[in-house]
This record gives structure tokens, C-alpha cells and sequence, in this order.
């Protein structure tokens, strides 16, 4: 599907071709006042309350076309701060109909917010990963972190090893701190819960 | 504010167009256009109680700048139905109780409408989706949703079945009970059920009463016509704003308003130092108020985060909120405390260290009060008994979160009495507890309560009005000030914390002592610190009622936001140990825990052992059980869960999620014996028409509708014929308020009795127009009086004969009512979870409360009471706490961190009455307000011990305790 700048969040919610996850995601973290006071510049612009939809997007990475007729994969932009988000006026991207996308979240209730949420790009062929990238929210202090672990694990076969060495490397790369929703302890046992638990739906092709 | 913005927009199919300031909210424009229905309850996105429609589609007005709206169209509900007539969403949530306070129903009703208008067959889940982003705390959400399922339903041309209660006769033996198939939830069956009630052949037949008569003030909610404090501004109002603290325990070295009293457009800015120092207690309640009076209007301390420091009044709010930041405050930062066990200790910062409180038990200890009470010989029980338990148990700060903030207007009237308009629950205890604080006796002050929007206990409270009148004393003008949604977090009023331990001594399978032992955090102020730990004492040792039992409590200071009153008061938190407690101990002991409670629970006829000895607040009065469905509500609910087979089947479940049935009683109570009071007025008028003058404080309970409803049976005319009217303290007779479960069995009572009266008065009159010489042996029914040789008047002759022709006198009565018994009604809760044993998650599957009030006066508006208890409960044993820190700060003071259920998330809330008539109740009647919310927590940690095996003893249960304690297990 194609989305312009201006498009409010409900009118993509809606949208018949969004990728489920894509979908999801709006109904776990916005309301439908909120999907319908925001546009998707606004949004991409919000990190502290879109933070999932951002990642979510910063994982499928669509090619951004701004006003100026320029293209550039949504990362780049969000990443640069002289050609940042923020300048843009205008601009339009592509969201594929399908994804690799995986999400996982973790809340006190269904609905609360949530004490940790993950999604995960994973990308293969057949059985071979050819690339890993996972975002998590309220794992580390930034509203939202995505580590691209596709070096690690490329070439790799998905089997229950794999899922071992990727559960072992978000040991590393996390940082949690005590909340008053969670202590560190228990976010960082839940992230490497989560992806693990993704992962092996992917391996035994459990429906996501 | 500069208003040099043109605007043109469309504001309900009219053309609107004027200079305003563009970065102006939309709500603000609205109201000050009068657009009642459009409520402000956070002001920053959070609540979406100020939801309209843009263009069709909802948007949070708080949200929206004026600019954002310019050449678009705005509908709020002043612009929905059509000549005078209810939209179809409009008359479904009137008809399904979705409305009980009224002030999230404009945002439910628009945000439906919006989606309705784009979905019109949808399905329940993607109701609860859509309507996710308007809160409600008073009704659970589910009765909301199935209005507007109904609404769409009508609204597609289908013909609907009448709304209502299934009534069922209650079976002598209990296990030919027919449950009715929908209330088993068998194969997913998710959507609202009716409230089913179960009625014994014994009970009288009635006509009015036991009827799901409509709220008598559900139209005028449902269209958002001004009915809310800040709904009648008077002319040349000034805005007040409260300057809080920001640290929890200091005290103020100087303090300069200068600046603030130099800002054009002030009026008034007040201090310590500007006001006399007189001593009083927040806590709204009777004479004499229990002591400490540990505070005063404005202090030159300050004893938690969000406490008073600084008033301030002026033109615009904008002005007022500018001016409390110009006010220089400098703090001697104190040490604070903020765990009442820490608090306690010897060398802890003493909150209050001033000299002129009396009534604080060991001040230099934080404790304000220290209670003992003991019946029998509990330890030569304990030593006797076969076995002793003991468990430690933790409940949470919780907030009331009530949609319409603490708000209160006060004016002059002509004859220079101070008018105070608030949102109170307790309106003749502010005006007598306010009068020496602003210096203006009681004569000269008249407190009106308009509709409230929502309370839960914490409107019971004295928050805004003494510094309201002052400001209005001082400046002349009316004056309105309310809580921002920060301060109430802050400044406002919680749940109480409790740490209980308790000590059951069990003999051959029957508890023969109990002990609790029970510190709870009162907070910076006493305020109800010690009525609610006595009643959560009498009730945690009543309800298994061992004959030695022994109460030990301390009630503590500390340096948060003070506690107060809230829905439950004492007793759920003492519940939620005990009936956790029997559970453990049941297992232990290797026997069913149905039938352990069953031997052991409070039965009709039995005295209650520790009444006299834990008053509230004071000694109370011998009672004794005369009423109680607790047994056949017990049966019917594990009927209707198919409890056993259950827990039989979870026993051997495998896998991550894992399923399971809990299930606790309760027992609550029905006013304050000996204490509370009531009354009530009745007139005729010409037609035969009533005004029914209540000091009783509807606060969306319904109270006004089942009070009419009582005094339409005793005269046998419609709830349609009474004007009901709460409350007034020039204009209505007292009444405590709403509180302690009272109104139905209290206020009802003197309702029923000043009906008993009228009908009286109506009797002899029309006896002499009938010339008939026994009046008694004459029956009112249909609006006629008639005689038994079958000659009748009507009550508008009646009415005419009395006033202009007759014997002429106005037919009009004022009874009084007080009780020294507080009968309790009894429930059995059940809940059932799915729990995620990996990650500590636990998803509510369904909450199913089959409760005993007595009888029903009206099954939708209690069933409403006992949806919107167990809500609040979920909310209590699940998600809800407020977080403070070491230094005293809330880290979680708004709504988007503070989370209630959703609609999205919430689980079916069944309900199942079983009636019982209560001797000394109005028709039978009971309390049904507080009994809902007692038993979720208990039974959603029984179910989640079925199903895991792990045992929690610490509030809220949150996924990592859960977690925790099943790797501990």
C-alpha cells in the first residue's frame, strides 16, 4: 500500500491492505481518536508515543519519497539529522503487502501499555536466515531500539541453535533499568522470552 | 490569550464564526460556547471525556487547536437527535444503564456514533476497539457496549426484544436451581448477559420496587444538558488555580507572592500567611469528626507531593495559572518517609512535628492512631487450636480516578450568603466542617450538589471548597477552582495501603480465633485513617466470625498523598488477606475450601462478635445476622461456573497457559449503625405530582431513581409522578451522604417512612371526601384512592381538595431514619484467568459476583453497582497502583500511566442476584455499592494459584510478582 504524509492513522488503520502486524500494532497502542488526530508525518515524528508504529516501519523500511523528489529508505531520513523527519513536508512511501514481521508484547493487562514489546524482521529463505532485525520498546532507556544482528546470523539454518545464539546476543545488546512497571532483571529475562518464543513459531510454523 | 484569529467553522449544522486565539483548545471554545456535553476530565488526551466529532470522526478536543478546526464541521451531542427525540444510541444507553454518572456518555455516545456511521453490523470486539479511547470508571464498560450494540441493531431496522432482568423463582432446594443457559458461557459466549434474579416464593410481590425502572435523570445525561458543577458559571467568574508542592516534606522558609499579586488580571492570591490558622480534618464526616484535626486551609509546611501551598484568583484560568508560577516559594527540604513500617521507627522524620494537633497517638512516631480491640480469650483459643496460620499480605495506593475532577464554584447570593457548588458527596458535612475555616457560620452558607461525575469515597472529602469561599470572601466575586488531573493524583485522595497480618487458629475444621494485625498508610493527613482500618478490622474479623478474636492496628503517617475514603473502605483490603488466607489454609488442611468457609462463615442469627467492640470511628452496637443469601449464592455461582469440574480439569493441564477458577465471599455492610442519618421530603403537588426533596447524594449510583422508586410503591403511583431532587442544604432535609453503603437502606428508609406518612395524610383527606370513616381501610393504587365499597378519587382531587377547597392544608411530610443495625449484604465472587506461566501474564476470563442486597430495588442500576465494583476491583487486584518513590514523588500522576480496564480487555461481568428480605431494610432492602468490589482480588489470586500453584500475597498482581512467585513456588 501507499502512504502519503498527510494520511491520518485511521484512514491506514483501515486500509483493507495493511500487513496484519502493521494493524495490530495501531489497535494495541492508539486509540481511535488518537489514529484520527494523527497523520503519518505527525506520527513518525512522535518516537515517545508511536514508538511500536515507528519501529514497525523503521523494520519494513519502505523507500520515502519526499516533496523535493527525492528517495531515501525511511531510516536514512529518521537517522539524519540534517535531512531529518522533522524538515520533511511532505512525502509518500510504500508499505509491502507482505512482511517478515513478528510482534510480541508484554503488559500488566491486555491493554495496558506495554513493560516490553519486540518485533522482529526476519528475513529467509527457506530455511536459511539471510538477515535478523529486531526492535524492542522499553527494553533500554530510548523509547525504542533496533539492532540489526543480520551479520551474526546470516547463512545460518533456523533450528532451536539458532534461536540459542540469537537469545544469547540480546543478552548482550540489552540494557534494561528498574521502572517502576518492571525491574531489569525481569525485562531483560522477558526480551530474550519473547524473541525466543517468535522464533521458534517461525520454526514450527505456528500462525503468528 | 489573543484572540485575533478568525474562525469560521460549523458547530452543529450552524455557522460559527468570531475572533479567537488560534492555539486556544478546542474545548475551551466549546464550552465557553456553552456546549455542556463536551467535558474536560484531563485536559491532556488521556480520558477522551471532551471527544467530538471533526468531520465525522472523533477527536479529542483538548487536543485540537482552534485553527485546527477552521472551515471544518463540529458535531457534539447537542447536535444529535432529531426534533426533540433520543438518537437510537441516546435511548440504547438509557435503556441498557449505560449511563450512570453521565460524564463520559456524551464521548461514548459521539465516538460510537462515528464508528457506527462506518461499521454499521459490527462485531462486539471491534466495538470495544473503537471505543477504547473514552474512559469510564463507573459502569465496567460493559452495559456501554451493549448499547451500542443495541443502537446499531436498531439502527439497521431490526425489531428488538424489550430490555431487561430474567427473573427466576428461587427453588426451596437450592440444587434444583434452573440457570438459565448463556450464564454457564459455554463456548465462548462473551457478550453482556441481563442481570438474573432469583427471587424465594416467600417474598412479597411488588409493583414499583424490583422494577429496572430508567433513571430518573438518565435523559437529561444521555443529552448532555448542564447538569455538572462546572456547568453553571455564574456572571464574573474568576478562575482559581492551586499551587501544590512539589517536594514531599519541607518546610517553607518564606514565601513571596509579590509578583502574582502584581499580574494584571489577579485578583487574589492567598497564603499561610494571608489566612487564620484553623485547625480541621479533610475527612467528610458526622459530628463530631474524629480527631486528629491535623490540618489547616494553607500551612507553612508541606507534607507530601501535591500538597497546599499557594491559592490564586483571576480573570482568565490562563492568567491564574501564569500567576502561581511568579509565586516564590523557599523550601527547607525535609527528610520524608514513605513506607508506614519505616515511618514507625525510632529517629524516622516526624510529619507532624507542629504543636497545635491534638489527637495524634505518638506524633514523634508518625502514628495518628493505635487501636486495640479483643473479644474472648484468642490466645488460649490459639494454644487450643489443632492448627495456627498466619499470613502477610500488601494492597496498593489506589486512585479513584473519577472522570470529573474535584471542582467547586462559590458565589454570593443578594442576601450575602456564600453559595458553594461542588461536586461532593457530602454536601451537609461541608458546609458544617467549612464554616469555621472561612469564618461564616452555617446559617449563611448553602452548599448545592449538582450531578456528580463520579466519587467512589472521593468526593467524601473537604478539598477545594474552603479555599474556594476564601477567595471568594476575599475578592468579593464567584470564584472556580478545580483540580487539575495531576493534582488529583497528587492532592487529592487515595485508597489506604495496608499491611495485614493475620493469625487464624483452626479446630476441627472451624476457625476459633482470628487475629489481624494491620498498619495502614494514611498518608500526609488522617483524614479516614481510622474508620476505615476499624471497619476493615470488625469486617476481616466478622465475616468467619471466630468468638476470640483480637484487632491490633496502627495507623501511619507518611509522606504521600493522604488516603481517604474509596469504595470498599478497609474492607477490601482485609478481605483479600482472609479469603486468601482460607484458601491456603483449606489446602493445607487437605479439605474443600467451599465447605472449610461453609462451616465457618457468618450465619442468620449469629451475634457478631467484635460490632460493639469496633465501631466506626467509636464503640459500636451489639448486631446480629437477620438476613442471608450467602449459601444459595455460593451454590448458584459454583453452579453456573461448573466451579469443581474445573478445577478438576486445570488440575492436570500441560502446557504455558494455564487456566484457572477462583472464587472468595464477602460481606459488606449497609450504612454506619447508630450514626447514620437521613431524611427526606415528600409534597403534593395540584396534580397529584410529587417533589421528592432528598439530601441523599446521587453521585451516578442511581440513588435518586431507586429512592422514588421506594416512595411509588408505598402510594402506588409511577416513579414517572415524583420530581426528584438532591441535594440542597437551604432547600433539602439532611442527610449524611453518600457514603458506607447507606443510601438504600438508610435514605431509603426515611423515604419509605415519609411515604407511609403522605399515604397517611392522602387517606384521611380523601376519607373525608369520600365520607368514609376508617381512612386505614382506604387503598391507594393507579393515582386513585380508593374506598372498599369501590368509590375512588383521584390523587390530583386529592391534591386540589387539600390545597383549595378543603380541610386545605399541604399534604407533605419529612421523616427522619437511623438504624442501629448495619445489615450485610453477602456475595459470592468468581473469577477466572488465564495465565501465561512464562511470563507471570494473566488474561480475565470472566467475572461472575452472585450477591445478596437484600432485595433489588432496581436490578440495572444495582447490577450497574456491581459491574462497575468489580471494574474497580479488577483494577485494585490487577494494574492499579500509584508508584512512589524514595523522595516522595508519584511517578505515574496521569491517566496514560495510571491504567483502568478497557473496554478491549474487559471480561464479561456477570451478575446474578439473589433476593432476601432483610427485616429491617426499606422493602427487604440491603446495601449493593460496596459488597462489589470486595471479592475480585482474593478470588483472582485463588484462580491463579488453581492454576499455577503459586500463591500471591502482594497487590496488584503484576506479570514479574507472578512470575516471581511461580518460579519460588
Amino acid at each position: 500500500m501507499k502512504l502519503t504524509a498527510t494520511d491520518t492513522l485511521e484512514k491506514i488503520y483501515q486500509d483493507p491492505t495493511l500487513p496484519p502486524i502493521c494493524k495490530q500494532v495501531l489497535q494495541f497502542t492508539t486509540t481511535y481518536q488518537e489514529r484520527v488526530e494523527t497523520d503519518l508525518l505527525t506520527s513518525l515524528r512522535g518516537k515517545y508515543n508511536f514508538a511500536e508504529w515507528i519501529s514497525t516501519l523503521l523494520l519494513i523500511d519502505p523507500q520515502v519519497e519526499t516533496a523535493g523528489g527525492e528517495t531515501q529508505v525511511l531510516s536514512a531520513l529518521m537517522q539524519h539529522k540534517e535531512n531529518s523527519i522533522n524538515s520533511i513536508k511532505s512525502a509518500s512511501l510504500e508499505i509491502p503487502a507482505t512482511s517478515h514481521l513478528s510482534y510480541a508484547r508484554l503488559a500488566n493487562t491486555p491493554s495496558d501499555r506495554a513493560i516490553l514489546s519486540t518485533i522482529l524482521d526476519l528475513q529467509k529463505d527457506d530455511t536459511t536466515i539471510s538477515g535478523l532485525k529486531i526492535a524492542f520498546i522499553g527494553a533500554n532507556k530510548a523509547p525504542f531500539e533496533i539492532f540489526d544482528i543480520s551479520q551474526k546470523v546470516k547463512g545460518k539454518e533456523l533450528n532451536q541453535d539458532f534461536i540459542e545464539l540469537v537469545q544469547a546476543e540480546i543478552r548482550t545488546l540489552l540494557e534494561p533499568k528498574d521502572t517502576y512497571l518492571a525491574s531489569a532483571e525481569y525485562i531483560n529475562e522477558m526480551a530474550v522470552l519473547l524473541v525466543g518464543r517468535i522464533l521458534n513459531k517461525e520454526l514450527t510454523g505456528e500462525e503468528k | 490569550m489573543k484572540k485575533d484569529y478568525s474562525l469560521e467553522f460549523t458547530l452543529n449544522g450552524k455557522t460559527w464564526s468570531g475572533l479567537v486565539d488560534p492555539n486556544q483548545s478546542v474545548l475551551d471554545l466549546l464550552r465557553s460556547e456553552n456546549m455542556s456535553s463536551v467535558k474536560s476530565g484531563c485536559k491532556v488526551g488521556d480520558c477522551g471525556v471532551c471527544t467530538v466529532l471533526l468531520d465525522g470522526e472523533p477527536v479529542r478536543s483538548c487536543m485540537m487547536k482552534t485553527k485546527d478546526i477552521q472551515g471544518r464541521s463540529v458535531l457534539t451531542l447537542e447536535g444529535m437527535g432529531q426534533d426533540g427525540k433520543l438518537h437510537p444510541l441516546q435511548a440504547s444507553f438509557i435503556e441498557t444503564g449505560a449511563i450512570q454518572c453521565g460524564f463520559c456518555t456524551p464521548a461514548q455516545i459521539l465516538t460510537a456514533k462515528a464508528f457506527l456511521d462506518k461499521h454499521p453490523d459490527p462485531e462486539e470486539d471491534e466495538v470495544r476497539t473503537a471505543l477504547k479511547g473514552v474512559l469510564c470508571r463507573c459502569t465496567g464498560h460493559v452495559r456501554i457496549i451493549d448499547g451500542v450494540m443495541r443502537a446499531a441493531a436498531r439502527l439497521r431496522g431490526e425489531t428488538l426484544e424489550d430490555y431487561g432482568p430474567i427473573y427466576l423463582e428461587l427453588p426451596e432446594k437450592i440444587e434444583d436451581v434452573r440457570i438459565p443457559e448463556p450464564f454457564y458461557r459455554k463456548g465462548n459466549v462473551k457478550y453482556t448477559l441481563p442481570p438474573l434474579v432469583y427471587t424465594p416464593k416467600s417474598m412479597m410481590t411488588t409493583t414499583s420496587v424490583n422494577k429496572a425502572e430508567v433513571k430518573v435523570d438518565a435523559v437529561k445525561l444521555g443529552k448532555g444538558k448542564p447538569s455538572f458543577t462546572d456547568d453553571f458559571r455564574p456572571q464574573g467568574m474568576l478562575f482559581g488555580a492551586l499551587l501544590t508542592s512539589n517536594v514531599a516534606h519541607a518546610r517553607i522558609r518564606s514565601i513571596n507572592a509579590q509578583k502574582a499579586r502584581e499580574l494584571p488580571g489577579v485578583h487574589a492570591v492567598l497564603t499561610y500567611q494571608d489566612i487564620p490558622r484553623v485547625k480541621y480534618a479533610s475527612g467528610g464526616q458526622s459530628y463530631p469528626q474524629p480527631l486528629p484535626y491535623d490540618q489547616v486551609c494553607l500551612d507553612n509546611k508541606v507534607r507530601h507531593q501535591g500538597d497546599r501551598v499557594a491559592v490564586v484568583a483571576a480573570e482568565t484560568q490562563e492568567i491564574a495559572d501564569k500567576a502561581l508560577q511568579l509565586i516564590e516559594v523557599d523550601y527547607e527540604i525535609l527528610d520524608a518517609v514513605v513506607d508506614p513500617r519505616e515511618a514507625m521507627k525510632e529517629g524516622a522524620p516526624v510529619i507532624h512535628d507542629e504543636d497545635d494537633t491534638e489527637g495524634i497517638h505518638d506524633a514523634k512516631h508518625n502514628i495518628v492512631h493505635h487501636i486495640e480491640a479483643e473479644n474472648g480469650d484468642p490466645d488460649k483459643r490459639f494454644a487450643e487450636a489443632d492448627r495456627v496460620f498466619t499470613g502477610s499480605f500488601r494492597t496498593p495506593k489506589q486512585q479513584h480516578a473519577q472522570l470529573e475532577p474535584h471542582i467547586c464554584i462559590t458565589h454570593y447570593d443578594p442576601d450575602g450568603r456564600m453559595v458553594v457548588l461542588s461536586s461532593t458527596q457530602v454536601p451537609f458535612h461541608v458546609r458544617r466542617i467549612i464554616a469555621p475555616l472561612i469564618d461564616i457560620p452555617v446559617k449563611d452558607i448553602r452548599v448545592i450538589k449538582p450531578r456528580i461525575g463520579g466519587g467512589f469515597g472521593g468526593k467524601q472529602e473537604i478539598l477545594l471548597e474552603d479555599l474556594c469561599a476564601l477567595l471568594t470572601k476575599q475578592t468579593g466575586r464567584p470564584v472556580r477552582i478545580e483540580y487539575t488531573r495531576r493534582q488529583e493524583f497528587t492532592s487529592a485522595r487515595t485508597r489506604h495501603q495496608h499491611f495485614v497480618e493475620y493469625k487464624v487458629g483452626v479446630k476441627d475444621e472451624i476457625v476459633t480465633a482470628i487475629e489481624m494485625k494491620l498498619i495502614g498508610d494514611t498518608g500526609a493527613y488522617g483524614s479516614h485513617g481510622l474508620t476505615v482500618s476499624m471497619v476493615g478490622g470488625f469486617k476481616g474479623l466478622t465475616i468467619y466470625n471466630a468468638p476470640d478474636s483480637r484487632f491490633i492496628c496502627d495507623v501511619v503517617y507518611t509522606n504521600t498523598p493522604p488516603a481517604g475514603a474509596y469504595r470498599g473502605y478497609g474492607t477490601m483490603q482485609e478481605l483479600f488477606a482472609l479469603e486468601v488466607l482460607m484458601e491456603e489454609i483449606a489446602e493445607q488442611l487437605g479439605v474443600d475450601v467451599i465447605e472449610f468457609k461453609r462451616k465457618n462463615w457468618l450465619k442468620i442469627g449469629e451475634p457478631m462478635h467484635m460490632a460493639k467492640k469496633l465501631g466506626e470511628g467509636r464503640e459500636g452496637f451489639d448486631q446480629a445476622l437477620a438476613s442471608s443469601g450467602l449459601a444459595d449464592c455460593v451454590d448458584i455461582g459454583l453452579k453456573a461456573t461448573d466451579y469443581y469440574e474445573k478445577r478438576e480439569q486445570y488440575a492436570k493441564q500441560e502446557g504455558t497457559i494455564k487456566r484457572g477458577i477462583g472464587m472468595s465471599i464477602a460481606m459488606h455492610g449497609s450504612g454506619i449503625a447508630g450514626l447514620d442519618m437521613a431524611a427526606a421530603t415528600l409534597k403534593m403537588n395540584d396534580d397529584g405530582s410529587f417533589n421528592l426533596l432528598l439530601g441523599a447524594t446521587d453521585i451516578g449510583t442511581g440513588s435518586d431513581t431507586i429512592l422514588a422508586q421506594i416512595a411509588a410503591e408505598v402510594l402506588g403511583i409511577p416513579v414517572s409522578d415524583f420530581i426528584v431532587y438532591s441535594s440542597d442544604t437551604d432547600f433539602t432535609p439532611f442527610d449524611k451522604g453518600a457514603y458506607a453503603s447507606s443510601t438504600t437502606y438508610i435514605s431509603g428508609g426515611a423515604v419509605k417512612k415519609t411515604a407511609l406518612e403522605i399515604k397517611k395524610q392522602i387517606q384521611e383527606h380523601a376519607a373525608l371526601m369520600l365520607k368514609w370513616e376508617k381512612p386505614e381501610e382506604l387503598e391507594l393504587r393507579d393515582r386513585k384512592v380508593f374506598t372498599p365499597d369501590g368509590r375512588s378519587v383521584s390523587f390530583q382531587d386529592v391534591a386540589l381538595s387539600s390545597l383549595h377547597q378543603m380541610n386545605q392544608h399541604q399534604i407533605m411530610a419529612t421523616e427522619s431514619h437511623l438504624s442501629y443495625v448495619s445489615p450485610p449484604p453477602t456475595a459470592a465472587q468468581f473469577v477466572e484467568v488465564a495465565v501465561d506461566t512464562e511470563t507471570g501474564e494473566v488474561e480475565v476470563e470472566r467475572l461472575l459476583m452472585v450477591v445478596d442486597c437484600g432485595r433489588v430495588i432496581n436490578p440495572i442500576t444495582a447490577a450497574g453497582q456491581v459491574e462497575g465494583g468489580m471494574a474497580q476491583a479488577l483494577g485494585f487486584a490487577h494494574c492499579e497502583e500509584t508508584y512512589i518513590d524514595k523522595n516522595g514523588h508519584v511517578l505515574n500522576p496521569q491517566f496514560k500511566t495510571y491504567h483502568t480496564y478497557l473496554p478491549d480487555e474487559m471480561p464479561p461481568l456477570d451478575v446474578i442476584f439473589v433476593q432476601t428480605d432483610e427485616p429491617s431494610g426499606p422493602f427487604g432492602a440491603k446495601s449493593i455499592a460496596e459488597i462489589s468490589i470486595d471479592g475480585v482480588a482474593p478470588a483472582m489470586v485463588n484462580a491463579i494459584h488453581n492454576a499455577t500453584g503459586a500463591w500471591l500475597h502482594h497487590l496488584p498482581l503484576t506479570p514479574e510478582k507472578i512470575w516471581k512467585a511461580i518460579k519460588q513456588k
